[in-house]
């Protein structure tokens, strides 16, 4: 222990200057979060997140893991340099001495401004310990590999390199995913790399494939066996990757693995750029500007089933004299700007031609010509004066029931819906005029819309969480939901939906207008279709000059 | 007899293609200071690494104070100490904090013999060693691997670079210390005339393989340079055998290497072989003599 001790101290001497600034840049975070300038939560879309937050977050892990590769480069616990490989220092002295290190002087400091974050907001103690102990896992796993690669590069520029060789291999990795299902996706997603990498664990397993890459090519520093060893290892614990987010963590008991963790931001971002949902709709439109109606046949979804279809993207492409050129991509949410009253309905019309499907977007307002199609100021000028093929596609996931929870208003009773995380996506009733204020447990945000006794929920099909804009969620959704609109919301809910957590004020309304209780509706996405056949989809008729 | 400090036996490594240890054996003394010759290239510092188990040989075992070299741990570094030529030092730390440092992983640390030591290297304790000298920072290393008092060190071209005084300064504090502590010295070495001034050992290898290893007097008393004056116009062939290294005739003087010298008898023999010769004299050679001969000669 004495050694220990002793082998800490140096460590922490000889890293004293990184080490202060880390736990500045924790203090300021702790300020921040106090002061509530800087919310933690920033669900935010990919504009959003490129914004001071993403930046925020980038320094602190940049820091995060310079600390950590100082400490294993200045002393490899397996390491390459001579000096301490004949230096009578027993690895486990070193490795618990590091270990202690990592984790009272990087990771547990990191955990104060989160867990103050989650206090300071009202989630419950028992959801800041698990939400905690899950940092602390998420945080453990990364240090780990810091750990390795750090171990295997010499200095802090190799080890950046090999990070940089990796995203090099992660970007191969999406392109051969984009190219072997061209099949199923518009030659827009083919020519944006990464539009198609679709999982956090994929990604993490190719970080691990390479890095097993690294310690062959690097077998040399020490011995064949050794490296093939940690290799073997760097496999188990890829795979372990692979599997940890949906099994091991509800094993231990975690509800809440990432819901109140900002480290999930990557998690976020890598399930933002998820495209792979279920179903593709795509279609070609010749255009030309001559002729200035179209029609869209949109392909039939790919199998039947009884969940309900959700748009999620609607990616635009326009091809013109055979030349592919990248529109845009946009999530339904943020391609709804572009759907205004006065364009064409043949969104409205895919809609009511197909009963239950939703639409993932802007609320469309009560009394108002259903949205249409638009055209973003930056297609318009792509297209004007051209001729070619427009391609659009729409993406989604396909819905199905899981749970049906009912939530009495009165009394202590509660639903407790089987997910770490919930995605409340929609909003319903035959019934209008109730005010409804739905909270999100433990979170800063409250939910208040006008809203009818049903609600929907999304439970991601890896209960996952979504990426929801919050300015969507919670600045327009007020006042805007009628009883015979199919309309949603968006945003997170705690598993623990509990009925005391409504105001009274909420409860009196609910009580005002004879209803009893919430009924809460859990739908995961699933792989099957909703439609025996194929989808009615009506005309469309393209006007470009129009804006 | 006591154990050998190291001992190794049919040590062979390769780097892909390239062999870079054949057969390789050969053992140091207890209390030895074991001098390594060879040119670039022989093997000197993978000898040394994988007798540090810093490298692994693909066949052959070796045995560094009884422990077998590819098991030797930090049990076995208490005893040793290990300074080479390039080595990576913590550089952001100082001489004092590295001391202080390493001082609870040593049992026989000796305080005294620090303070001695560091007056004598003439080292500025403070100074980080980024900010040394690499004479500076090699002393530093040897001060860091003599202060435990070790029963083995072990230098890889400890004195490649250094200036002459840096060159005696780092002399007199290996001799100061472990000699007088009856330790075992194993160094590699280009530089002919240090390894002759401090070792009583020496091993000269050429690529791959290792030529000659035995004690430095005994060397010395082998190899003569002889030189013989002949009749003129006298132009013997003759068979040289093993025993001649190196033959070359100027005028009426051929000059030998004679690697088995055995003072009145040799002399005999050669007399028999030069019958008409006037004069047969023996000349002894220096090591760098004995080290050039043997690599001129065997390397071609």
């Amino acid at each position: 222990m004495k050694l220990i001790l002793h082998h800490f101290r140096k460590d922490v001497r000889s890293l004293r200057w990184i080490l202060g600034l880390w736990l500045l840049v924790v203090l300021t975070q702790t300020v921040i979060t106090v002061l509530a300038v800087q919310p933690s939560y920033q669900v935010a879309g990919v504009a959003e997140m490129i914004g001071p937050s993403a930046i925020w977050y980038v320094v602190n892990g940049a820091i995060w893991t310079a600390v950590i590769v100082y400490l294993i480069q200045s002393e490899p616990v397996t390491g390459a340099t001579s000096f301490w490989l004949t230096r009578p220092i027993p690895p486990l002295i070193s490795v618990v001495s590091k270990l202690i290190f990592i984790f009272g002087l990087v990771i547990l400091p990191s955990l104060i401004p989160r867990t103050m974050d989650l206090l300071l907001f009202g989630v419950p103690s028992h959801d800041v310990c698990n939400a905690a102990l899950a940092i602390i896992y998420g945080e453990l796993m990364g240090a780990l590999c810091v750990v390795w690669l750090a171990t295997y590069t010499r200095n802090m520029a190799q080890f950046w390199g090999v990070i940089g060789f990796l995203c090099v291999l992660f970007i191969a990795y999406s392109l051969t995913l984009a190219f072997s299902r061209s099949s199923m996706i518009p030659s827009v997603a083919k020519s944006t790399p990464g539009l198609w990498v679709s999982r956090f664990e994929i990604a993490t397993c190719v970080f691990f494939g390479g890095l097993v890459v690294s310690l062959v090519i690097q077998y040399w520093l020490r011995t064949i066996q050794r490296a093939f060893l940690l290799g073997v290892g760097s496999i188990l614990l890829s795979i372990a990757c692979l599997f940890w987010w949906p099994f091991v963590l509800p094993q231990m008991g975690i509800d809440h693995p990432v819901a109140y963790s900002p480290s999930a931001t990557p998690i976020r971002l890598a399930y933002q750029l998820d495209m792979t949902k279920p179903f593709i709709w795509t279609t070609t439109q010749l255009f030309n500007e001559s002729n200035q109606s179209a029609r869209i046949p949109l392909l039939a979804p790919p199998a039947s089933g009884d969940g309900i279809p959700l748009i999620s993207s609607i990616i635009t492409s326009f091809q013109p004299n055979g030349n592919t050129t990248y529109i845009g991509l946009q999530r339904a949410l943020e391609s709804f700007n572009y759907f205004t009253p006065d364009r064409l309905d043949w969104l409205s019309q895919l809609q009511q031609d197909n009963p239950g499907l939703m639409i993932e977007g802007d609320t469309i307002p009560a009394n108002e010509p259903v949205p249409a199609f638009m055209l973003t100021p930056e297609l318009t000028g792509k297209l004007k004066d051209q001729t070619g093929t427009l391609d659009i596609s729409i993406a989604g996931d396909v819905l199905s029931l899981q749970k049906r929870a009912e939530i009495p208003l009165t009394g202590t009773g509660f639903a407790r819906i089987p997910s770490g995380l919930v995605r409340l996506i929609a909003v319903q009733s035959d019934k209008s005029g109730m005010d409804l204020t739905v909270e999100e447990v433990g979170y800063r945000d409250m939910l208040k819309w006008k809203a009818l006794p049903t609600v929907y929920l999304l439970v991601d099909s890896r209960n996952r969480i979504g990426i929801i804009p919050r300015k969507t969620v919670i600045k327009s959704q007020s006042n805007q939901l009628s009883g015979d609109t199919l309309s949603r919301m968006s945003a997170f809910l705690s598993l623990e939906v509990r009925a005391t957590d409504l105001s009274d004020n909420i409860r009196a309304n609910f009580e005002g207008n004879g209803a009893n209780g919430l009924v809460l509706y859990v739908y995961e996405a699933t792989s099957k279709g909703p439609f025996e056949s194929e989808i009615k989809v009506p005309d469309y008729t393209f006007h470009p000059g129009e804006r | 007899m006591s154990q050998p400090a190291i001992y190794a036996e049919h040590l062979s490594k390769h780097f892909r293609s390239n062999e870079a240890l054949k057969d390789m054996s050969f053992s140091v003394p207890t209390g030895s200071i074991y001098g390594l010759l060879g040119p670039n290239g022989a093997g000197k510092t993978t000898t040394i690494k994988i007798l540090m188990n810093l490298l692994t040989a693909n066949s052959g075992r070796a045995e560094v104070l009884g422990y077998p070299s590819h098991k030797l741990n930090w049990r076995g570094f208490r005893k040793i100490g290990y300074v080479s030529e390039n080595q990576i030092l913590p550089e952001e730390m100082s001489v004092t904090e590295l001391l202080a440092y390493l001082k609870p992983f040593y049992p026989n640390w000796d305080a005294k013999l620090c303070g001695e030591l560091l007056a004598q290297l003439d080292l500025p304790a403070d100074r980080k060693l980024k900010n040394l000298s690499r004479g500076m920072k090699m002393k530093a290393a040897l001060l860091s691997s003599l202060v435990f008092r070790p029963e083995l060190l072990v230098l890889d071209e400890p004195f490649s670079g250094l200036d002459p005084v840096v060159r005696e300064d780092f002399t007199r504090g290996l001799l100061g210390s472990v000699v007088d502590s009856n330790g075992t010295v194993f160094m590699s070495s280009q530089d002919v005339e240090e390894v002759e001034r401090l070792c009583d050992w020496i091993g000269i290898m050429k690529p791959g393989h290792l030529l000659i290893s035995e004690p430095l007097d005994q060397l010395l008393r082998r190899f003569r340079r002889i030189e013989i004056t002949l009749a003129s116009g006298e132009t013997p062939k003759i068979d040289w055998g093993q025993d001649i290294v190196q033959a070359e005739r100027s005028g009426t003087t051929v000059n030998l290497v004679h690697q088995q010298f055995a003072g009145a008898a040799t002399l005999k023999e050669l007399q028999e072989r030069f019958p008409h010769a006037s004069t047969t004299e023996d000349f002894p050679m220096t090591l760098r003599e004995i080290y050039l001969a043997v690599a001129r000669v065997r390397t071609t």
